[in-house]
């Protein structure tokens, strides 16, 4: 059987719609506050800035920024399941 | 959804040329700041009284409300949609999971403009103001993008 690396299957349309309903959902203001006010690493700290400092090397502008989001939206809207 | 061929820039300076009020909220403001985000909607948050003049500036992209403005006072919210989805918040103000009230003319005199095209600024919140946005849904994502926020607060402030 032939097999092609660079082709992904899709998710499963339920599956998208069980992670979509875990990601939409409202915390209660406690669970919000927990995620919000827990202590952040230097570690994780380090890697917002990089990721950061990586976006607005690669796209100076706020232009640029935007317009490299879309496309990059689109280009991973392409490959999800419609939603139901 | 293709997201090319709708003109980005020529939205935001039909909406800054209109006259309304409007900040720039959400994921598309802080990925106009620099942080490295994917979103499919814009956010607005209009003065109450401004619904009309947005609208008019979004029409010719064929982007139309979903309420009329006086609806969309009585609600607080509603969407201009076509491929593209706009979500507006109208409300004079609005409380954050912590129940702290936000009003809008008080986070619209903080605002800060950045350039989006030559000639185009957009409005948006001062990073503190939109930290407090992003307490509005109270969702996961927004959990993480205040860490993000903060992060880069907290690198602004030295």
């Amino acid at each position: 059987m032939s097999h092609d690396p660079r082709a992904m299957k899709a998710p499963d349309p339920n599956a998208v719609a069980r992670v979509r309903a875990l990601a939409e959902r409202r915390l209660s203001a406690e669970e919000f506050e927990a995620y919000v006010q827990a202590p952040m690493s230097a570690a994780e700290r380090e890697e917002i800035l990089a990721s950061i400092a990586w976006f607005t090397r690669r796209y100076p502008t706020p232009g640029e920024r935007l317009a490299a989001a879309r496309r990059a939206y689109a280009q991973w809207a392409k490959g999800m399941p419609r939603a139901g | 959804m293709q997201g090319s061929e709708f003109d980005e820039a020529e939205l935001f300076r039909s909406i800054a040329a209109c006259g309304a009020r409007a900040l720039l909220i959400g994921r598309r403001a802080l990925i106009a700041l620099g942080l490295p985000l994917m979103t499919r909607d814009y956010d607005f948050w209009l003065h109450a009284d401004d619904a009309a003049l947005f609208n008019a500036a979004a029409a010719p992209f064929d982007l139309f409300p979903n309420r009329s403005p006086d609806e969309a006072r009585r609600f607080g919210r509603y969407v201009l949609e076509n491929d593209e989805k706009v979500d507006v918040l109208v409300a004079r103000a609005v409380s954050t999971t912590g129940g702290v009230q936000v009003v809008f003319v008080e986070v619209w005199e903080r605002r800060q403009t950045i350039e989006i095209a030559t000639g185009v600024r957009v409005a948006i919140p001062s990073l503190d103001d939109l930290i407090l946005t992003k307490r509005f849904g109270g969702r996961p994502k927004d959990a993480e993008d205040i860490r993000m926020l903060e992060a880069l607060r907290a690198k602004e402030e030295g």
